[in-house]
């Protein structure tokens, strides 16, 4: 399952300033956000996971989409990903 | 490492001072604090010699250094004051019962009158009580609201010119803060003030207003005074608990932030033109208020009438159905209508 | 112990909103589209629905406030961000509006890009790269952009400065090693992040009277400005919470707009979305620094935070705010006293020092901490206007050498007690923290002096007339 990731207004700071990431997850696994949060957790993030998420939520402040709708309007953490979904991070704090 | 006192008497520092960064010996620091608050008291002007002066007294250790410094430097500099405790019994057990030991003991070492008043005495319900009606949510509220003008009719009970509490400099800060954030202009303006008082009320004064709370501490430790440490057995309130947890933040990060938030309130000025509430007073018990009832007289009505959610939320809805309630039962229809 | 009272009780603004389940909403405006957009968490808008009022919003809050007149030249201040930048694209639109169309502006703008590199140690090539961004979005936008390096903000006047036109070298100067020394003298976060505040304000106000801009929009959105409040408040500027807060502020002569100032952080990430606003992965001072690197950084985290939490809270501040005016203390008619009492730094008034008051309690403190209680005479109710006063009247109580140059005085720096005099508390806080001032750029000895003497003349004309 392959699934693009988009990180601007200073997250792709956390990220190696890379903005663009497309990602190929096992497509026999369900993978829900949350899941998908760990995952880039574990595999993406460069530094400071805690500028990044706030336990297993998304830090307060960066808004997620989730193809172009905000991700509180397809269930948040529980959505599950489909292949060719789009997910955009986009920080709005002021540290980055 | 040893730090020297920064008055350069030669001793050793026992503390780093918030507001200023010094660093102060035992002696130098009790000499300090207690001038700094003899200096508050003297440039506002706050009591005129031959007053009573009602001491707001929990037990805690703002009250218990409020009475003792009170009374110091009532005899140094000659105020001329008549001090007493005032005593709130909110009625809750484990708590107040054990606090109201330690203001017993005060009043026996500084040799002041103590008077003890109690929410049952004053309202007909003790805070146990109330909670039972009210669950675990809004229990502060009540008490907020029934504490401010159990002080009030208890000092004008014994006959007093003013109230002193032991509002430090954290606690403004605080309440600046807090003003700020559930927009609050009028208080806004208003707790800034060294002395609050409207017509019909009496005068309040926070002679503590600029002193760190970290420093009340410090003096009571030092002096060893015998003051009592808890929190409330029901849980402050939550948003509460963010305001005083941002000044706790600010202070870490630089000391003398606390001081420099009073500054800012005391800089804030209002827009010509703005409406501010007109402060009345009660027309159900007299006491001040910016509604044609208090808020104290609202929240007892729904105790009262067994709807003790009446004026938590929109007050202005309770205030319509009481008021309506009332000028059905009254003739004085004209004299209510005419503090709209 | 509980110290709650009525004073200080939470409001209904502070209560939570519900969380509620919006999984295939639909609009709540055209009612026919898929919600793509949850606003305050309880409002689902499509795309064209929350763009629509998106416009109207920006519109609405630069007519309503009617700074702006037809043809006024206008410096787009462009910091590279998804604000600055969204706010860019929405006056682009409206440019490009139709003449019959109500939301067609009519204004003449050009970008300013002030390059903070030199403080955020970035390499020459980092910043060559991001003004590079920079250039390319003004000619995608077809607007002209005037480009020019913070450390500029040290320069005497203008002809000190390097201004470049669409175009941009990172050159040498002198200047560029004063901003780094100085900086590096900053003790705290805090101090440096309010220092780069007041030299971008006086870099850019340079520059827009210089090429005859009389007004500056800048970008920062609702939720900057809430924890800017916060933070304001936190450093003693409470007297000029209505410049820095508010849609306009005039202290510099150069008029200051703040047009993204409705829009919560939220808005504005949908909007750089949806207007495909491209950002330049800026640093800044606190950049992957903790929340408690400094009081901005503070304030900025309780407010996004409570607002997760409280949709309200951005809001009720505004609302707070909006109702203070500037303090600007006595009102003093002649022009020579209106500059004797503003702050050389942030060119706000200079706060008045009442007898009791938060500012005299701070200074007394220090002054009783220093003498202890062998060298103090009682402060008793004696006014004190100012800081040089205490200062001379604390020295005569125990001075060898009354009146002269005191020997208090001298071991704590000769300056830092005078500083009441050219600048506001705000400032002074911060000052407080730099080691080097010398480095800033005021001419501190020189308008002390005129300052004191002007003060002494007018004490002595005073005694005649009494």
């Amino acid at each position: 399952m392959e699934v693009s990731l988009n990180f601007s207004g200073g997250a792709e700071l956390l990220f190696g300033k890379i903005k663009q990431h497309t990602i190929s997850l096992p497509a026999e696994e369900t993978w829900s956000m949350k899941k998908l949060l760990n995952w880039i957790k574990d595999n993406l993030l460069k530094e400071r996971p805690e500028l990044f998420l706030q336990g297993d939520m998304v830090r307060p402040g960066i808004l997620v989409l989730v193809n172009n709708a905000d991700w509180e309007l397809v269930g948040q953490l529980d959505y599950l990903l489909q292949n060719k979904d789009e997910i955009v991070f986009i920080s709005t704090l002021h540290g980055g | 490492m040893v730090v020297q006192c920064s008055a350069g008497c030669g001793c050793n520092a026992v503390l780093k001072r918030p507001k200023t960064n010094d660093a102060l010996c035992k002696t130098c620091f009790y000499w300090a604090f207690e001038t700094e608050v003899h200096h508050t008291i003297m440039s506002t002007k706050m009591f005129q010699s031959g007053q009573v002066v009602a001491i707001g007294a929990s037990g805690g250790k703002d009250s218990t250094v409020l009475a003792y410094i009170l009374k110091h430097l009532n005899e140094k500099y000659n105020y001329g004051l008549k001090l007493v405790l005032l005593s709130i019994d909110e009625g809750i057990t484990g708590y107040r019962d054990d606090s109201l030991e330690s203001v017993k003991r005060n009043q026996e070492e500084y040799n002041l009158p103590l008077t003890v008043l109690s929410y049952k005495d004053l309202y007909g319900w003790t805070m146990d009580d109330i909670v039972k009606q009210v669950g675990r949510k809004n229990n502060c509220t009540f008490c907020g609201v029934f504490r401010r003008q159990a002080l009030e009719r208890g000092a004008i009970l014994l006959n007093c010119d003013v109230i002193a509490t032991g509002h430090n400099a954290d606690d403004v800060a605080e309440t600046i803060l807090m003003n700020l954030l559930r927009g609050d202009i009028a208080r806004l303006q208003r707790c800034t003030s060294h002395i609050t008082s409207s017509e019909g009320s009496l005068p309040r004064a926070k002679p503590f207003k600029y002193a760190y709370e970290k420093e009340i501490v410090l003096y009571a430790y030092f002096k060893k005074l015998d003051y009592f440490a808890t929190e409330c057995v029901y849980a402050p309130d939550a948003y509460r608990g963010h305001a005083r947890a941002l000044v706790k933040d600010l202070e870490a990060l630089r000391s003398t932030s606390i001081i420099d938030i009073i500054h800012a309130g005391e800089q804030l000025a209002i827009k010509d033109g703005v409406k501010l509430p007109k402060q009345g007073v009660c027309s159900a018990c007299g006491f001040v208020s910016s509604n044609v009832i208090c808020k104290a007289c609202v929240l007892l009505e729904g105790l009262n009438r067994g709807r003790p959610k009446l004026a938590i939320g929109k007050s202005n809805k309770a205030l319509a159905e009481i008021l309506a309630d009332r000028l059905a039962n009254t003739a004085s229809l004209s004299s209510v209508q005419d503090q709209f | 112990m509980c110290s709650i009272n009525e004073e200080n009780l939470p409001v209904d603004t502070m209560v939570a909103t519900p969380k509620l389940l919006f999984k295939d909403a639909v609009c709540r405006r055209c009612r026919i589209l898929k919600a793509q957009v949850l606003l305050r968490k309880t409002d689902p808008y499509c795309r064209d629905c929350f763009m629509k009022y998106a416009v109207h919003k920006f519109r609405s809050t630069i007519g309503k406030a009617r700074a702006l007149q037809h043809n006024d030249r206008v410096l787009l201040a462009y910091s590279g961000g998804l604000s600055s930048g969204s706010m860019i694209h929405l006056i682009k639109q409206g440019l490009e509006a139709s003449d019959s169309n109500k939301m067609k502006l009519i204004i003449k703008p050009s970008l300013l890009y002030i390059d903070e590199g030199e403080i955020l140690n970035l390499s020459k090539e980092d910043r060559k790269a991001n003004a590079d961004f920079v250039l390319e979005y003004a000619k995608r936008n077809c607007l002209d952009v005037y480009m020019c390096s913070l450390e500029f903000s040290l320069a005497a006047d203008i002809s000190g400065v390097k201004l470049q036109m669409n175009s941009y070298e990172v050159e040498p100067s002198i200047y560029a090693s004063q901003l780094e020394r100085l900086f590096g003298s900053v003790k705290s976060l805090t101090a440096k992040e309010d220092l780069l505040q007041r030299l971008k304000q006086r870099l850019i106000t340079l520059l827009a009277t210089h090429l005859n801009y009389s007004k500056v929009f800048l970008g920062p959105s609702a939720t900057r400005l809430a924890g800017q409040l916060l933070s304001a408040v936190g450093q003693g500027r409470g007297a000029q919470i209505a410049q820095e807060i508010g849609f306009a502020d005039s202290r510099t002569g150069v008029v200051f707009l703040r047009p993204m100032r409705e829009f919560v952080d939220k808005e504005v990430a949908y909007l750089a979305h949806f207007l495909e606003v491209d950002s330049l992965s800026l640093p800044t001072l606190s950049s992957k620094l903790g929340p408690t690197a400094s009081i901005g950084r503070l304030t900025e985290e309780f407010v996004v935070t409570l607002q997760a939490n409280f949709p309200a809270t951005i809001s009720t501040l505004f609302r707070t705010s909006d109702k203070l005016k500037p303090n600007v203390g006595v009102d003093r008619s002649s022009s020579e006293f209106k500059d004797d009492s503003r702050c050389l730094l942030c060119l706000s008034a200079i706060e008045q020092s009442p007898l009791c008051s938060a500012s005299t309690a701070r200074s007394i403190s220090q002054t009783i901490s220093r003498s202890g209680p062998s060298g103090f005479k009682d402060v008793e109710s004696e006014p004190q206007s100012t800081n040089v006063q205490q200062q001379l009247k604390a020295c005569d109580a125990n001075c060898s050498n009354p009146g002269k140059q005191c020997c208090k005085t001298m071991d704590v720096g000769a300056n830092e007690k005078d500083w009441g005099v050219v600048l506001c508390y705000g400032c002074r806080v911060t000052m407080e923290d730099v080691k080097t001032p010398e480095l800033v750029p005021i001419n501190l000895q020189e308008e002390l002096r005129l300052r004191s003497r002007r003060q002494m003349m007018r004490q002595s004309v005073e005694q005649f007339l009494l």
